[in-house]
């Protein structure tokens, strides 16, 4: 009986990713799969990672190349195309530590690195590529892309920018849905410590995180609306977007943070990708200790619902990075983003069980100095590198494998 | 006194038959490409057009009036063919590096066999060999900056030319010394041959060191980024190409080293992009226009030469085709895509880059029939076949939606 049940639970799992991905590449019905319960505090880390010519370091179409290699080798990871063929993404095997996020990591950035080079290219980190030029962006040959180009048109190509996702297990749906609030309102110090797109389309934009504003773009971009407090209540939103035909999965969905049921986990969005590996482990411990901090405060719910607070600071740290302004949606005091960030790492380094907490600690801290990642890549401008040289500057960061740089 | 002048006056001054040359070249090239083929055959159509297959307006004595004009041309895609290519790479590539290397050998070694089995005496096909080892830089930088491509297999293929263009004027010189020490006339011993050719390559080395150091100096004393100075990367090229010419040193050699000094020695900001492309653009055409200009197509339609020179062109295809089968970097699509987009061949002038554009005059009728059979080849076949493999590998891109 219980082999019965667990065939059925299997054929039903696979109804349920077929329907998914049908509905992802536009060809099936509108679908919102169930969510998965998980361990709350797990960890899952995503980077799209810029693909580079070892002469110009200009963006480079390697992509599909590099990946047919990396399909060779037997990983705990996996690594996926995405919209444009000099963009790749790679995603960690459930985390749960810091120490171990930052190896498997390392094992991606030296496997990855091997790969591209093995076919002439570089890669590097970094949220938006220096002074690529949108229109000459090659659509990945796959026809979710194609879709996508049909449905965004040029913005499918200007969408050639270069994220961090960081998957944070939640537990319950219900539970989902609280933690994704309660990790919005924190968002814009994530996009002020990852800030590292200082140039756009070959400017230097006036921005810390280019990046961050090319994703307001998109019609479907912004937060989860505050008045959603349930899963049913997410199920009724999206079910009511999707008669309109505005969506079809949640990938549709370019909300800063947003759940995503079919892992069990909810997804912060909106960094850069760092400029080193180790950066981004960093990053991802602090999101998971906020949530698991929240976790042990069942019920409660961010006071502040202000879109507009929301936007102010979330500007801020594009523009600003780690010297941005910040006001505390639940204080509505005003403090220096870097001031908010410390006292939310002295606070979580109180109750982290993670022993390597201390050390993402130290790399934050890192990721403080001199003004972060932006400044460091503008002082080289200043200094009198050209826009190329800035990228090979971001690519030799990203591949030299030395713990902090 | 004027109604003794039968000769239009434009057609005394050579300069402006060039200059209608070459706008009849770009009229077609481009009305050509509205029709998706490939531009370069405005060039052959008006090379042969204006040539010595048709009206013979452009003939060797005219082409010998701007030697240094054509050398600039040249001088441009060879800095280029050296730029792109990326020693870090082909050395540490493992697989890749050595299917380019054996690739490149295998050509030689597939052409001269093919000759030799042919009737060409060994010598004679050795030679020739020799040369046809080299991949045209002409014919594929010029297709992939008009196609647009972009890509492994295409990044692997500018390596290779580089490399068998090297490789080529390796053999050249040793080739090149025992066929003189044989030849008719005056030459010497095969050993001093061997050390006057070899010295033609140490002094172009050495030119291109001295002309890099210039260049180093000049950027560092005027601190501006790359896109401002690419009139100070032509100086230096040219300062390059006379000292080669007044030394007689070996000028592809040179402006090779040059392009591979700038991309792998200097660091700093060194990356020059589009600065020099729209002279590269004029270069690609004026000198492939040359080169139709001086095939006589009715010489294809005697005997058996053609056969002959298809036969050598297939062999090379399969011999590059075969060499990178280990290379694990390229599916086997682009490995066939590779092999075509490398089909193009050199002249002995085109090797040598001195005062001639003329072949070499040393070899029996028979093999100089061969070799004039496979440039006309070369000019009619070569570009349409590069074409393709670019176009099999999927790299190219023309803009706009899918």
């Amino acid at each position: 009986m219980s082999e019965l049940m667990n065939d059925e639970a299997l054929a039903r799992l696979k109804d349920d990713a077929q329907a998914q991905a049908q509905a992802v590449s536009g060809q099936g019905p509108a679908h919102l799969p169930d969510f998965k319960e998980s361990t709350v505090g797990t960890m899952g880390i995503e980077l799209e990672l810029m693909v580079l010519d070892r002469l110009t370091y200009d963006l480079f179409p390697a992509a599909p190349d590099i990946l047919r290699l990396l399909d060779k080798h037997d990983k705990p990871w996996v690594h996926t195309p995405e919209i444009t063929t000099s963009m790749l993404e790679v995603a960690t095997a459930i985390l749960t530590s810091f120490d171990e996020a930052a190896d498997q990591l390392e094992h991606i950035r030296t496997t990855v690195q091997q790969a591209a080079f093995e076919v002439g290219a570089s890669i590097s980190g970094g949220g938006a590529h220096p002074f690529q030029k949108w229109n000459e962006q090659r659509i990945y040959p796959k026809e979710r892309y194609f879709a996508s180009e049909r449905k965004f048109g040029y913005l499918a190509k200007l969408f050639t920018v270069f994220g961090m996702h960081v998957h944070i297990g939640a537990g319950t749906p219900d539970e989902a849905m609280r933690l994704c609030a309660w990790l919005t309102q924190r968002a814009p110090l994530f996009i002020a410590l990852s800030a590292n797109s200082p140039c756009w389309q070959g400017e230097v934009s006036g921005f810390c995180s280019s990046r961050s504003n090319v994703v307001g773009a998109f019609p479907m971009s912004g937060i989860l609306p505050y008045d959603i407090r349930t899963w049913d209540d997410f199920r009724a939103h999206f079910d009511e977007l999707a008669g309109h035909g505005i969506v079809n999965s949640i990938k549709d969905f370019y909300w800063d943070v947003r759940p995503k049921p079919e892992y069990g986990t909810i997804e912060l969005r909106v960094l850069d990708t760092p400029l080193k590996p180790v950066y981004a482990a960093a990053l991802a411990c602090y999101a998971r200790e906020l949530c698991l901090e929240w976790a042990d405060q069942p019920g409660r719910w961010p006071t502040s619902t202000s879109r507009e607070l929301y936007i102010w600071n979330r500007f801020n740290a594009a523009r600003d990075g780690v010297e941005a302004s910040f006001i505390d949606p639940e204080t509505g005091g005003s403090l220096p983003a870097a001031e908010a960030i410390r006292a939310d790492l002295a606070r979580l380094a109180q109750r982290s069980r993670d022993p390597g907490f201390g050390r993402a600690c130290a790399v934050i801290e890192h990721l403080m100095k001199d003004g972060g990642q932006a400044r460091w890549l503008r002082a080289h401008l200043e200094a009198g590198g050209g826009m190329n040289d800035l990228a090979r500057m971001a690519s030799e960061l990203f591949e030299d494998g030395a713990p902090l740089g | 006194m004027n109604d003794e002048l039968s000769t239009p006056l434009w057609l005394l001054s050579p300069l402006a038959v060039l200059g209608a040359s070459l706008m009849l070249a770009l009229v077609i090239g481009l009305t050509l490409q509205r029709f998706r083929i490939p531009k370069l055959y405005g060039a052959v159509i008006a090379g042969l057009l204006l040539g010595a297959t048709g009206a013979g307006f452009i003939d060797s004595a005219l082409l010998t009036q701007f030697q240094e004009l054509l050398n600039g041309a040249a001088a441009l895609v060879l800095f280029e063919v050296g730029r792109k290519m990326d020693l870090a790479w082909l050395m540490r590539s493992g697989r890749q590096g050595v299917s380019l290397l054996l690739g490149t050998i295998l050509r030689g070694i597939a052409a001269t066999v093919t000759l030799a089995l042919l009737g060409l005496p060994w010598g004679a096909a050795i030679f020739i060999g020799s040369i046809l080892i080299a991949v045209n830089p002409v014919i594929f930088s010029s297709m992939v900056a008009d196609e647009n491509a972009s890509g492994t297999s295409t990044f692997a293929t500018a390596n290779m030319v580089g490399l068998s263009n090297f490789v080529a004027l390796l053999a050249l010189g040793v080739t090149l010394a025992w066929t003189r020490s044989r030849g008719i006339g005056e030459h010497g011993d095969f050993g001093s041959e061997l050390m006057r050719q070899g010295g033609k390559l140490v002094v172009g080395a050495a030119i291109a060191g001295l002309s890099y150091g210039v260049y180093a100096l000049a950027t560092r004393l005027c601190k501006v980024p790359a896109t401002l100075r690419p009139g100070m990367l032509l100086a230096a090229l040219l300062i390059d190409l006379g000292l080669c010419s007044v030394t007689a040193a070996s000028a592809l050699l040179s402006l090779l080293l040059m392009g591979v000094l700038l991309r792998n020695v200097e660091k700093r900001d060194n990356v020059f992009q589009a600065q020099l492309k729209t002279a590269q653009d004029i270069g690609y055409v004026l000198l492939f226009l040359m080169s139709a200009a001086l095939v006589d197509f009715r010489q294809l339609l005697h005997g058996w030469t053609i056969l002959a020179a298809l036969a050598v062109f297939a062999a090379r295809i399969l011999a590059t085709r075969l060499a990178l089968w280990p290379g694990s970097a390229w599916s086997m699509r682009k490995q066939n895509a590779m092999a075509l987009s490398m089909c193009s061949l050199v002249s002995y002038g085109g090797l040598v880059v001195d005062n001639t554009l003329n072949a070499y005059t040393g070899l029996d009728p028979a093999s100089t029939a061969v070799m004039g059979a496979l440039l006309a080849l070369n000019v009619l076949l070569a570009p349409g076949l590069t074409w393709l493999g670019l176009h099999l590998a999927g790299e190219t891109y023309r803009g706009g939606s899918q």
